[in-house]
């Protein structure tokens, strides 16, 4: 007998949602769930064929008789909302609001403007200079030596005139530290230029924001600890942080930073491919021979040096995964940001 | 390059697991990670055993076999290879294998015979071109076991990306050394005796270096009789996983002692060495030699040869040549170990375009110490592998012994660089583990830089090693941060920020285009772009820096529009260059504003009309900008421009810094783009010296007045509001432009023209009287100068 219990049952259910005297927009979605194509009434209704053959009539004269009553109920209270509603506002408050279109940053500018924000509360000024660039600034200064297979790990694009397209911010490191005398505590942030093929993942430009700090006794610790509270201001508190020893000609010792995958925690992922980590950048100690191609005594003072690509950080953020949607400039793709 | 791990475990002790392994490895920055080097389908390609073979009663050159495959019975399977036979140990692929050609395996029938495989060859497996007859295994092999498992002998490969400055990882033992000090372990190098002939190896040869900058050192070993054959399996195991494809004896073990030492070596068929002499020299000017992959090259003097008494037979530290390679007939060998300068082999593999493991190395520099011993070992190894007898000592031309270099390491230096308090027991600990042997008093380690590490020579090379073995995540972090006391901001940066801020919040979309365009998408937009030329673009249509951001936008615009977003407000903030011969990076440049907008500010919707664009509307974009952010007045004038139509020339004070109007279609290709367009040169110092000065608000009324003339159609609106301001006296603080009208009920040629003025005074109420005066003075100043009449109210 419980087939005639349940409709019991589900009067006394219906009762209760209607008790908290629901708005306009609960009402219809009660009456999809007693009264739909898949509600529970007529989930009862494909039940007939279980109760005995004698009993059926009176089991659905019972059902009709709810779904009736269900019915004329939602009803009544949809006309009675209605019927408030107009006596509140003689207007239509649904008709649509004017439309203003907003206007949007790129998501690349977005991301510089976090890093700016950061930085600047650590105490960075910004600074900034030409995408085309001499060599000497590009490379020389920086402790590449010519024919070095170091210079192989940047593809660079040469002009006609034999400078050519910076391929990282670090030449605007090499004027600030000839035009200052320490202390030094900027970031440069700008646009960066490599030789590569096209495809989702490289782009023939990008931009960084790399940061330098010249003092006396700067140690590396203090970098660990600046990009660790950068880390945690912009991927969250719970950021975990890895330096991984590498090799830069202008940085001695040098390290790449991970931080751990803030989609899988660490666990390893499709995004970090499994290791847990994601690389965001390189750093290190700025090398004698740098200080010593801008004429800053490397006795005296010490300093580091860090760099990040904004579009691989936006894009780990974003979750874009064809870095070719941010030089696309599709409306669409603009006005989600 | 990959390494393997049962191989490593030959030189240390380790008790890690692969993957902790690398993780251990990338700590200590040589990033590791384990890879795959055998296809996946290797796992459907088990080894069989062949119980028996009868001929297929239809066709000559089929067998049929049954393979016992490990399992409940053998399988059926017919071959066509005629060298297969019962008792042989194959590899066979089961019904379901999917070879990277596609090609499926099947249950199949052949000439009416079930066949439920396949057997494979060499070449089916891509492991060699080998395609005579199937694969015969190894007699012991577990039947059933995967290609998979049985090939790479249950070892695994680990991809090392190594940095430039670390050849020394470039082989086990350098990654080995690493290790041993990581782990406290100790590194053991393979030791061996070699066996010589009583012949001694100088009556057969000769060096000479002419030129001993380029080649400081040059060492060679004679092996006679040899038989070239296949390698053993255990030496084929390991190169395979260290990614290197089986050759021969001997050139297998070549590639085997590079992959032990890190230092490439080569072996020459002494046949071919004509007149017992091996000469290092410069090539000459477009002197030819065809190298081991067949291609014939034409050289310079930056190509440095290895020569016998008569001609060229390899490029120094690049490749062998093909006409004294080791081949299937060869007996005598003579082995080359030796020394090339890096900048040298370079600039040799960078004229060839050719980049091999040895010039890989060469280029990062190898150990010119340690070319006895790879010598002496890859002719031990020889013998082992192909048989043969060695003669009496190795030739080696050395004239200027390269000495390790000495090196000072402050241990408070290291302390304060690195930030941490390490002490100096401990810091002996670690250079001691990577062979960096010194003495030590009053905390000054004097180290002898072995020279297989020529990254360091500084003492700032040393503190990374400590760092480096220490731990770079053991260095503590500081509580506290220091702030410089200085400022250094030099940028606009803050002035562009407000501009884009304002763009945005005005509704435009800020786009970043590509500073790439073709040679010839340089329109003159401000007359003067002379674009920088690439001398190495990627692409023909990206072989210039943008000399303007019109072509940037104009593609956006197309690329948009082309997907029916024509309601399009954009801009673009971003560097555009020029040449200018009086930089030294030989271009200027300059920050550039640019806004197109096309189809309609805002669609009609049911309480608003829709908002249609013209050029007023860009006019208006720019005015608020630059007034309402810097307090800068933009004077616009009407001008004649090849890319727009309605063009104006937009000035700051005396000096034109942007132009605006309706974009002509740009080029062929950008033909379908309208819109308008302006692009603005942002001044460097915009803004800088504005300084915003409180003005009361005036608590007296003010009184608004409506003005309405009649003028000839032909004057500017401009001339007669700069009159009106001219003549209006001090009350008039504000008048503006609300209606403008030619046609029915105007007389031809005339137009009309209504102001609402607005009177106030900061120290009274203004009266009715007063008002009226300013008022007539006005309307007389306009008909005086512009014969206007004031307009009778409708
Ligand atoms: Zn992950």
């Amino acid at each position: 007998m419980s087939l005639f219990k349940k409709v019991d049952e589900l009067r006394s259910e219906f009762k209760q949602a209607l008790a908290s005297s629901p708005a306009l927009s609960d009402l219809e979605r009660i009456r999809q769930d007693f009264l739909g194509r898949k509600g529970v009434i007529n989930d009862l209704f494909k039940k007939m064929k279980e109760v005995d053959a004698e009993r059926r009539a009176e089991f659905g004269g019972l059902i009709n008789e709810l779904k009736l009553e269900v019915h004329d109920y939602i009803e009544e209270q949809i006309n009675e909302h209605r019927a408030e509603d107009k006596a509140i506002s003689s207007v239509d408050v649904s008709l649509p609001g004017v439309h203003y279109e907003r206007g949007t940053l790129h998501p690349i500018e977005s991301t510089l403007r976090d890093f700016k924000q950061i930085f600047h509360r650590l105490g960075f000024s910004v600074a900034e200079g030409p995408e085309i660039e001499t060599q000497w600034r590009n490379f020389d200064a920086l402790n590449f030596p010519p024919e070095h297979p170091a210079r192989d790990m940047q593809d660079t694009f040469f002009l006609k005139n034999d400078s050519v397209l910076r391929t990282h911010t670090s030449p605007v490191q090499v004027r600030l530290m000839l035009e200052e005398k320490p202390p030094i505590r900027s970031i440069m942030p700008g646009r960066v230029y490599r030789n590569e093929a096209i495809d989702a993942g490289h782009y023939c430009l990008f931009h960084q924001v790399e940061g330098l700090y010249v003092d006396e006794n700067v140690t590396m610790g203090e970098l660990k600890a600046t990009l660790e509270l950068f880390c945690r201001e912009y991927f969250g508190e719970n950021v975990k942080l890895r330096f991984r020893p590498s090799f830069f000609p202008f940085t001695e010792p040098s390290s790449e930073m991970d931080v751990s995958c803030f989609l899988c925690g660490g666990k390893g992922c499709r995004v970090c491919k499994q290791t847990g980590w994601l690389e965001i950048g390189g750093c290190g100690m700025v090398d004698p021979n740098v200080f010593k191609s801008v004429d800053i005594d490397s006795e005296k003072y010490t300093g580091y040096a860090f760099g990040m690509g904004i579009e691989r950080i936006a894009m780990m953020k974003y979750g874009i995964t064809d870095i070719r949607l941010l030089f696309e400039n599709d409306v669409r793709f603009l006005k989600q940001f | 390059m990959n390494i393997s791990y049962n191989w490593l475990k030959e030189y240390i002790d380790i008790d890690l697991e692969p993957a902790d392994l690398a993780a251990k490895l990338t700590d200590a920055g040589l990033e590791a990670v384990i890879v795959e080097t055998l296809p996946e389908y290797f796992e459907n390609i088990v080894v069989g055993h062949v119980v028996s073979k009868e001929k297929h009663p239809d066709a000559d050159k089929l067998s049929v076999c049954m393979i016992d495959l490990g399992d409940d019975e053998p399988r059926q399977i017919i071959c066509g290879a005629p060298n297969i036979d019962a008792g042989q140990n194959v590899p066979v692929a089961t019904i379901g294998t999917t070879f990277p050609d596609g090609m499926k395996i099947k249950k199949a029938k052949l000439r009416g015979v079930v066949s439920n495989g396949m057997v494979c060859s060499e070449r089916e497996l891509d492991l060699s071109e080998d395609h005579a007859g199937i694969m015969v295994l190894d007699e012991n092999a577990e039947l059933g076991m995967d290609m998979k498992a049985y090939l790479s002998g249950s070892d695994v490969s680990i991809e090392l990306d190594l940095t430039p400055d670390r050849p020394d990882a470039l082989g086990h033992i350098g990654v080995a050394r690493d290790l041993a000090a990581l782990l406290g372990l100790e590194m053991h190098k393979p030791e061996f005796e070699i066996t010589e002939s009583s012949t001694p190896t100088s009556s057969m040869v000769s060096i000479e270096l002419e030129d001993t900058d380029a080649c400081p050192r040059y060492a060679a070993r004679i092996v006679k009789n040899v038989t070239i054959a296949e390698s053993p399996a255990w030496m084929r195991q390991r190169l395979q996983a260290a990614g290197i494809r089986s050759i021969n004896n001997v050139v297998d073990a070549a590639n085997y002692v590079l992959m032990e030492t890190g230092h490439p070596l080569h072996t020459f068929d002494l046949r071919y060495v004509e007149g017992e002499k091996i000469i290092v020299r410069r090539a000459t000017d477009k002197e030819k030699i065809t190298t081991l992959d067949g291609k014939e090259r034409e050289l310079d003097d930056s190509v440095l040869l290895i020569c016998d008494g008569v001609k060229p037979v390899a490029v120094a530290g690049i490749m062998g040549g093909e006409n004294s390679e080791v081949k299937d007939d060869t007996t005598d060998l003579l082995l080359e170990s030796a020394y090339f300068e890096p900048v040298v082999v370079r600039r040799g593999a960078k004229k060839l375009q050719l980049s091999t493991d040895a010039s890989h190395r060469f280029e990062r520099g190898t150990d010119p110490n340690g070319i006895p011993y790879a010598l002496d070992r890859l002719a031990t190894l020889i013998v082992q592998v192909a048989g043969g007898e060695i003669t009496e000592g190795q030739v080696d031309a050395y004239p200027n012994t390269i000495e390790p270099a000495e090196v000072a390491l402050r241990a408070d230096r290291c302390n304060a660089i690195l930030g941490t308090d390490i002490d100096t027991a401990t810091m002996g600990k670690i250079l001691n583990g990577l062979e960096l042997f010194h003495t030590e008093s009053d905390g000054v380690f004097q180290v002898k830089v072995p020279t297989f590490r020529p990254d360091i020579t500084r003492e700032i090379d040393l503190v990374e090693e400590v760092g480096r073995i220490y731990g770079y995540n053991n260095i503590p972090l500081p509580n506290h941060f220091r702030i410089a006391n200085k400022t250094n901001q030099k940028t606009p940066d803050q002035m562009r920020e407000k501009i884009i801020d304002h763009l945005a919040a005005v509704g435009f979309n800020q786009i970043y285009g590509n500073g790439l365009l073709a040679v010839d998408e340089h329109p003159l937009v401000f007359g003067d772009e002379e674009a920088m030329l690439l001398a190495n673009p990627l692409s023909r249509d990206m072989a210039s820096m943008r000399s303007s951001l019109l072509i940037g936008m104009a593609k956006v615009a197309d690329y948009n529009i082309n997907r029916r977003q024509s309601d399009l407000r954009l801009f673009e903030l971003g560097q555009v260059s020029t040449i200018d011969t009086g930089s030294d990076t030989g271009a200027r440049e300059t920050s550039h504003l640019g806004i197109f907008i096309s189809g309609e500010i805002r669609n009609k919707q049911w309480s608003q009309a829709a908002e249609p664009t013209d050029v007023f509307h860009m006019k208006g974009v720019l005015i608020s900008t630059f007034r309402d952010l810097f307090g800068v007045e933009l004077k616009f004038l009407a001008a004649e421009h090849d890319l727009l139509t309605e063009a104006m020339l937009v000035f700051m004070g005396e000096d034109i810094v942007g132009v605006l109007g309706n974009l002509k279609p740009v080029n062929q290709s950008l033909k379908s783009v309208s819109g308008i367009y302006a692009e603005i040169r942002i001044p460097e110092n915009l803004g800088l010296n504005r300084a915003i000065q409180y003005k009361k608000v005036s608590i007296y009324p003010a009184v608004e007045r409506d003005l309405s003339i009649l003028i000839d159609s032909r004057i500017a609106y401009g001339e007669i509001n700069d009159a009106i301001k001219k003549n209006a006296g001090k009350s008039l603080v504000y008048s503006r432009l609300y209606d403008i009208y030619e046609g029915k009920s105007i007389a031809s040629g005339k137009k009309s023209l209504t102001f609402r003025l607005v009177f106030q005074n900061e120290k009274r109420t203004l009266t009715e009287k007063e008002i009226d005066k300013d008022f007539k003075r006005i309307l007389q100043g306009l008909e005086n100068a512009y014969n206007a009449t004031l307009r009778e109210a409708i």
